[in-house]
């Protein structure tokens, strides 16, 4: 099985080289997809050996994970798995979320921090990001009966059906939540396995406090037009 | 007509003719693409006949014969509903042209990464290639930016509670709520 790791990355350069040696120690191909960073990234990610795909303008987490994508299906990868750049997933983690779709048992994995019965206690997570995860996995569950421990987590395996078809459709900003309601809808099967995350190593997180107060009227909103769309297409 | 609401239509002649050329000044100077520029200079255009047919539109020839203040009520309403219409319309346009954006982006980096042309400073590499200045990075409001709009949103608040409880000075509750509460 052809797996390969997509690194979207924006200003990462720091915690790149260490992270790319990690994976690479997995036996699995990388890609960074740089999105448009005032650092080194691009070179630094070079300069480690693994093929880099520069955007030249910021496209966000969304955009920058759907340019991994399309880069996977054109060189004939079979299995996906995004790891942020950022060092937070640990990839001693990929055997584990690559597992049930090399079964067959699932098109989607998301590695979680908060599985009932394996939460990763070591993590913190800020109370205003809590929030905001708890109102997205309540109202995934209310729109589609899925329940999804972490709908937050970037830390996914997709088989090809899956990615091919991000690779088409692919939310912008914070696309978690919303890529999940979109592989439900589109009839993927998707499972949670038990992961620990480190703490970030470097630079700062995108998830500031005014961007994690409007996360669950972004969420709320782009659940909405799926769900519209979703009955839309029925209808006609 | 009241020469209250004459004065008005007036105004609003005066404002959507400014509007009016202004938009054409921007086309002309290629600030606006030509195809989003009819369909707001249409709009325009029909604004200017609303108001020069004041007295015979259904809605404000009934609002003639009401106050002053009604007058400028729906007058409020019906600009609001206006530009909210044209700011949807615009959006509509950003949106689609913000996908093509994206997907254009998307491709342009995988054939740079296939020719090997991947390296540092895309972003500005690419900008040089078409002719254009660095491309900025998304921007966001800054610190000042919240703080001001924290400031405003307390000072409403807190504007609204006292004026609820007469709290204000005669003169300010006159200036606040103008001639319809004599």
């Amino acid at each position: 099985m052809k797996c390969l790791c997509i690194v979207p990355a924006h200003n990462e350069a720091a915690s790149l080289p260490h992270l790319l040696e990690e994976i690479r120690g997995q036996g699995c191909d990388a890609v960074v997809v740089d999105d448009a960073s005032r650092d080194d990234t691009a070179t630094v990610a070079s300069a480690a050996g693994v093929p880099v795909v520069s955007l030249p303008v910021n496209l966000g987490i969304g955009g920058a994970v759907q340019t991994g994508f399309m880069y996977a299906l054109r060189h004939g990868y079979d299995v996906v798995v995004q790891v942020d750049g950022d060092g937070q997933h640990d990839p001693r983690w990929l055997p584990a979320v690559m597992a049930p779709i090399a079964a067959g048992r699932a098109d989607c994995v998301i590695g979680s921090r908060y599985l009932p019965d394996a939460p990763d206690r070591a993590y913190h997570t800020p109370f205003v990001r809590r929030v905001g995860m708890h109102f997205s996995t309540t109202l995934l569950w209310m729109a589609t009966g899925l329940r999804i421990h972490d709908t937050t987590s970037g830390l996914r395996a997709l088989n090809r059906g899956a990615f091919e078809f991000f690779a088409r459709h692919y939310p912008t900003d914070h696309p978690e939540a919303e890529a999940l309601l979109l592989l439900h809808q589109a009839g993927f099967r998707i499972l949670e396995v038990p992961v620990t995350m480190r703490s970030r190593r470097q630079g700062r997180s995108l998830f500031t406090l005014v961007r994690s107060t409007l996360y669950p009227f972004r969420v709320a909103v782009g659940f909405l037009g799926l769900i519209a769309n979703e009955s839309g297409r029925r209808d006609r | 007509m009241t020469s209250f609401s004459f004065a008005v239509q007036s105004i609003c002649l005066v404002v959507l003719t400014a509007l009016l050329v202004y938009t054409l000044a921007l086309m002309r100077t290629g600030r606006l693409n030509a195809h989003v520029t009819v369909r707001w200079v249409l709009a325009e255009v029909a604004a200017i006949g609303a108001v020069l047919l004041w007295g015979r539109l259904p809605v404000i020839a009934y609002t003639s014969t009401l106050g002053d203040r009604e007058l400028l009520v729906v007058l409020a309403v019906l600009f609001f509903g206006f530009i909210a219409f044209l700011m949807l319309d615009s959006l509509q346009r950003i949106s689609a042209q913000s996908a093509q954006v994206r997907r254009l982006t998307q491709e342009l980096a995988l054939l740079r990464e296939q020719v090997g042309h991947s390296g540092s400073g895309a972003r500005t590499e690419v900008a040089a290639e078409v002719g254009l200045p660095p491309m900025p990075e998304r921007t966001r409001p800054g610190p000042l930016a919240t703080v001001l709009i924290a400031v405003w949103i307390i000072a409403c608040v807190a504007t609204l509670a006292v004026e609820s409880q007469d709290g204000l000075p005669r003169w300010v509750m006159a200036l606040l709520t103008a001639r319809y509460k004599q």
